[in-house]
């Protein structure tokens, strides 16, 4: 039985994560709450919250500690834990592996590769494409296009439904926010109609042939996978292809207009596109936060002590700005290869489609580099403020050719 | 002193390839995205192996001491 520690209201604090003031730049936020201590106490929320990066590494990579099922999973509250229940990401091992596999056998390298010449041709095409218009959207005409087209053809959906997806995956995300957030209520709507899609409209019979969705439907005839979880499980195409792919990509291409020194530097010598798409999501990771549940009391040191049974936010973008880890953490710096940044999660949940993200961005950001000399902003780009995304929804550009 | 080079557990690995990104010297990646470590001898291990072994996600770096 564990003992309830007094309250060290060294840790406590009143920053609202989710507020539209905070969503917008969380940045300061997040330095206040590293400083706190190891672990710093949400009093608004009841959670506790942990941004240094040594801290959220071993947390995640500490998975019966900081557990992803126990109090019902990783979302900040109980209806959307509830609905998620049976997703690879609100199971612990030893079940985890099983639920996991699913999406490793579409998703693992092997099975890629023969997708990887589609995607660089079609990556050539859009800038192409972009460069004889010279002005463009950065997230709607770039950012979206691999995912809307070649990643949705990739998973298998049905035509029917597939324009309404962005708006569900939206609402996916922002429902993972805490109970009683206005975004989390408002996206309510859009949760139950993906997961209503999920359900009736893609079935065996409507899913593509040898596609990702496909071998969820295979790993449930095979009785690998409950039948009744082929829905939450196709719930990680849904939700993880789209937006946090658009977001990386939206990101690191504002990034780019904004830091014209950095993009000099990669259209030069493209082999830096790698490093950059890293230091991208490092900079502004498309999934900024989740939560862990604790199984025991917690000494974190310094005195901060996480009681057991209690909900953890962890967030990998404060992680990722931590000066602690990070030389000089909010300089965008393509040269910098940050290979240890926590943007893809770590350990057990680590990012299953990590390396069909990685392909596309390298595909778009190559093509880019080769054919393009100058990237400039031509307006304001315009955020869309989610519960546990960042990336931008508008970002006006112009590209001059190389 | 002991010498080692950069070794992968099969077991643990998960393809995520990040190793090869970190350390390109003492790993590549194989056609179908495995790790091939390219058997590279050192008394200490140097930074960017260090580095790999930091990132790996599924843990599955190491060292093999000879």
């Amino acid at each position: 039985m564990s003992v309830q520690p007094v309250q060290d209201t060294r840790f406590e604090t009143d920053i609202d994560l989710w507020s539209d003031e905070t969503l917008e730049n969380p940045f300061p936020y997040y330095r206040k709450l590293r400083d706190i201590g190891p672990a710093a106490y949400m009093s608004k929320y009841g959670f506790w919250f942990i941004g240094r990066y040594d801290v959220v590494k071993s947390a995640l990579a500490d998975w019966e500690t900081f557990s992803s099922a126990h109090l019902g999973g990783i979302a900040m509250n109980d209806g959307t834990n509830q609905a998620w229940h049976g997703s690879p990401l609100n199971t612990d091992p030893p079940e985890h592996a099983g639920r996991r596999k699913v999406l490793d056998d579409a998703l693992r390298p092997r099975h890629l590769r023969s997708a990887l010449p589609d995607i660089e041709q079609r990556a050539e095409v859009v800038v192409e494409k972009l460069l004889e218009r010279g002005e463009f959207d950065g997230v709607q005409d770039f950012a979206r296009d691999l995912p809307l087209h070649i990643v949705m053809d990739l998973i298998g959906w049905p035509q029917d439904g597939r324009e309404t997806m962005l708006d569900w995956a939206d609402g996916a995300f922002n429902a993972a926010g805490p109970a009683g957030n206005q975004r989390m209520l408002d996206s309510l709507p859009r949760l139950a109609a993906g997961m209503d899609y999920l359900t009736n409209t893609v079935t065996k019979d409507t899913i593509a042939p040898n596609s990702f969705g496909s071998v969820v439907f295979d790993a449930a005839e095979r009785g690998e996978l409950p039948k009744e979880l082929v829905p939450i499980t196709l719930a990680g195409y849904l939700n993880a292809a789209l937006d946090t792919t658009i977001n990386a990509v939206g990101s690191l291409l504002w990034l780019f207009a904004t830091h014209p020194d950095q993009w000099k530097l990669v259209h030069e010598d493209p082999s830096l596109v790698p490093s950059a798409f890293l230091e991208g999501v490092r900079m502004e990771s498309p999934a900024q936060l989740f939560s862990r549940s604790t199984t025991r009391d917690v000494d974190l040191g310094e005195g901060c002590i996480i009681p057991a049974n209690t909900r953890v936010v962890h967030s990998y973008q404060a992680a990722n700005r931590d000066e602690r880890h990070f030389v000089d953490p909010d300089r965008f710096d393509v040269t910098r290869n940050p290979t240890d940044n926590l943007a893809f999660d770590y350990g057990t949940h680590a990012c299953p489609g990590r390396t069909l993200a990685t392909m596309e961005g390298h595909a778009l950001f190559t093509a880019l580099a080769k054919k393009v000399r100058s990237i400039e902003l031509t307006g304001e780009p315009t955020r869309t403020l989610n519960n546990i995304t960042r990336g931008f929804n508008t970002l006006p550009l112009r590209i001059v050719a190389a | 002193m002991s010498v080692g080079k950069f070794d992968v557990d099969r077991g643990l690995c998960q393809a995520y390839g990040v190793c090869a990104a970190a350390a390109p010297d003492h790993v590549g990646l194989d056609e179908e995205g495995e790790p091939v470590p390219r058997d590279i001898v050192f008394e200490t291990p140097p930074p960017d192996v260090e580095q790999a072994l930091r990132s790996c996600p599924a843990g599955a770096a190491k060292i093999n001491y000879l």
